[in-house]
């Protein structure tokens, strides 16, 4: 009986082993049909001759085809007398590489690199793989990105010259307002980003329930979007021009007339600020791996210094707002003259000016 | 916003999202795919022997060019696999290829239309086929040794260009244009000696502009199209149009002779052009650049 019982289970598992292996095959069967509909080599063998995963042809050897991959690539740097068939995957033919009958790709492409087909050459490719090519191809080379940057800093240099000579009373109401309280310009900052987006959706609806002002959307949409960089980039350059004077704004800066110490202060801090940028650029040729932790670093920066700057052109009104300026502060001040009452006034004694007092707002 | 114009609010609103969910529903229902088939130029193809190329293409945008250096042919076709069944075939020993794209059902509604990029090799004589539908279509055949062609359109906007003179004569060129539009320039470069052309509600332009090396003759059918003909001043024309009365002719500068009208250098010309024109409703217009 029990002899009996393990047969039985012994059958079962056979019958379960053999349905999965036909579960299994089947989609590569299907995959196999499509490959023969495409290429029109209508004889190629069954499922028993692929190969599933990457294969490679050694150089110096000959392999008699049809080769047929699934789910890897085929790296040919050898021969193939016959076709070579690759299913959801690539075909590369490398140098010394030859392949003597086609080369096709389903869901893949081929590729000649140095090689030789000596037949047709066929790929079928989703969108998505298209897609993915194109994403591939977009992505910019390490020269590439330096000069990338390389233009983004002159960009913002050729700005701060101009908003320095054309609008420096605006630049200096927004980097009075960063001295005053930098945390309260990052945090208004903060919120005036996020609100972005909202405000322009409240002000499209808006035209639009009027009817007569839907013509209106696009040119409100495109003017907000140039009004919200313009304000970006100005608290951007009052943010620079705060870290170059603080840098650099010691007894030279006082020998310059005070536009000429403005536009020296926004050049050295836009250096300053895009030299993280920079930085990105060259560590990733000698630290690939770091390239992301100094990138992350420089995108923490520049948010910082924009999100800082548009706070504080909010608060200050586009640098409208009229600036408070200790009184206390700017008077001369005996400094004996605590110690000094006078008859005249009749004050027994005055106050010792204090750090506190004096530079008080 | 008052209770009466809540309704009209709603269905202003709902409109619009409707309109949107169609066009992502339609959208999700394409399955866009791209077919690439290359074959390289091999000793054998430099035979002399003609390679026969047959174009059925329905809709969407048709380039036709050189192909690159060492390639035979090469093939790229995207496509909406839910609609279109494409099928590039190559017969080595017919040296044929036949690109075609058949639509798989109907299906209503504007689709994005795909397209076809043909490329064929400069080295080997080139027997054309191209059928099109409406299609966007450029056939840049300058530096191909274009043998024959017979160009069939439905209602394309197609313009067939020649801008250096041909290796070898086009023996037959033969085009037919339904309701759309077709131009072909330089034809002076194309050692073409007749050329047969029907138009059917469309217009057809013949730019006979380049290097003449023989007399041309223009066997032209049109229905209630029209057909702009523009021949260097220096070549003699001359027009014999049947049921004249039914046609609009417009050929400024031409004589009566002979039962025929013809240019007033027709007789000195070095090289000319004789259209033989038989119309019902047609207007043919001869131009001098």
């Amino acid at each position: 009986m029990r002899r009996l019982v393990l047969a039985a289970a012994a059958l079962l598992g056979l019958a379960g082993t053999s349905s999965l292996v036909a579960q299994d095959t089947r989609p590569l069967a299907r995959r196999l049909e499509q490959a023969r509909g495409l290429s029109g080599l209508t004889k190629l063998p069954g499922v028993e001759a692929v190969t599933v995963g990457t294969r490679t042809i050694p150089a110096g050897t000959t392999v008699k085809g049809p080769v047929i991959v699934s789910g890897g690539a085929l790296d040919v740097f050898g021969d193939i007398d016959g076709d070579a068939v690759v299913l959801d995957g690539d075909v590369f033919v490398r140098q010394g590489g030859v392949v003597r009958g086609q080369a096709v790709a389903l869901g893949g492409r081929v590729t000649l690199d140095g090689g030789r087909v000596d037949g047709e050459i066929r790929s079928l490719t989703s969108a998505s793989d298209i897609a993915a090519a194109a994403a591939e191809r977009r992505a910019l080379t390490r020269t590439e990105r330096g000069a990338v940057l390389a233009g983004v800093v002159l960009l913002a240099l050729l700005l701060g010259i101009v908003t320095t000579i054309m609008a420096q009373p605006v630049l200096d109401g927004v980097s009075q307002e960063l001295e005053r309280d930098f945390g309260r310009a990052l945090l208004v900052g903060f919120l005036g980003e996020l609100a972005l987006a909202p405000v322009l959706g409240i002000a499209c609806v808006g035209l639009v329930l009027t009817l007569v002002g839907i013509l209106l959307v696009p040119v409100v949409v495109v003017a907000y979007a140039l009004a919200a960089a313009g304000l970006l980039t100005l608290g951007f350059l009052a943010v620079a021009r705060l870290v170059g004077a603080g840098l650099w704004g010691g007894g030279a800066a006082r020998r310059l007339s005070a536009s000429g110490a403005s536009l020296r202060a926004v050049m050295i801090g836009t250096v300053v600020l895009t030299t993280p940028w920079a930085l990105a650029v060259g560590v990733g040729t000698v630290w690939p791996a770091g390239e992301w932790l100094v990138v992350l670093a420089a995108s923490g920066v520049t948010w910082v210094a924009v999100t800082a700057g548009f706070g504080a052109t909010l608060l200050s009104r586009v640098g409208a707002r009229p600036v408070r300026v200790s009184v206390v502060a700017s008077m001369p001040v005996d400094q004996y003259a605590w110690a000094t009452p006078t008859p005249v006034s009749g004050v027994a004694a005055a106050r010792r000016p204090t750090a506190s007092s004096a530079g008080g707002r | 916003v008052s209770r009466s114009q809540r309704p009209a609010l709603v269905r202003c609103a709902a409109l619009p999202l409707a309109a949107f969910a169609l066009a992502t529903n339609a959208a999700r229902a394409q399955d866009w795919q791209r077919l690439d088939a290359a074959r390289p130029l091999a000793p054998a193809h430099r035979d002399g022997q003609t390679l026969h190329v047959r174009v059925s293409y329905g809709a969407g945008t048709l380039r036709l060019a050189p192909a690159r250096d060492g390639q035979l042919y090469d093939v790229q076709l995207r496509y909406d696999a839910t609609r279109v069944d494409p099928r590039v075939e190559w017969r080595e020993a017919s040296r044929t290829l036949r690109v075609e794209t058949r639509l798989d059902g109907v299906r209503f509604g504007r689709l994005e239309s795909g397209d076809l990029t043909l490329g064929l090799a400069r080295e080997v004589p080139l027997d054309l086929d191209v059928q099109v539908g409406a299609v966007e279509a450029q056939l840049d055949l300058t530096g191909l040794q274009v043998r024959s062609l017979d160009f069939t359109s439905g209602a394309s906007d197609a313009t067939v260009r020649m801008d250096t003179a041909a290796a070898v004569p086009l023996t037959r060129l033969a085009l037919q244009v339904g309701a759309g539009r077709l131009r072909v320039e330089g034809l002076g470069h194309a050692r073409v000696r007749r050329v047969e052309a029907t138009g059917g509600m469309g217009e057809l332009v013949l730019d006979f502009a380049g290097a003449w090396r023989e007399d041309v003759d223009v066997d032209l059918a049109l229905a209630i199209g029209s057909a702009r003909l523009v021949v260097p001043a220096d070549v003699g024309v001359r027009v014999e149009a049947s049921a004249r009365w039914l046609n609009q002719l417009e050929l400024p500068g031409f004589v009566e002779r002979d039962g025929a009208r013809v240019s007033a250098n027709w007789d000195s010309a070095a090289r000319k052009l004789t259209v033989d024109l038989s119309s019902v409703l047609g207007r043919l217009v001869v131009e001098r650049p």
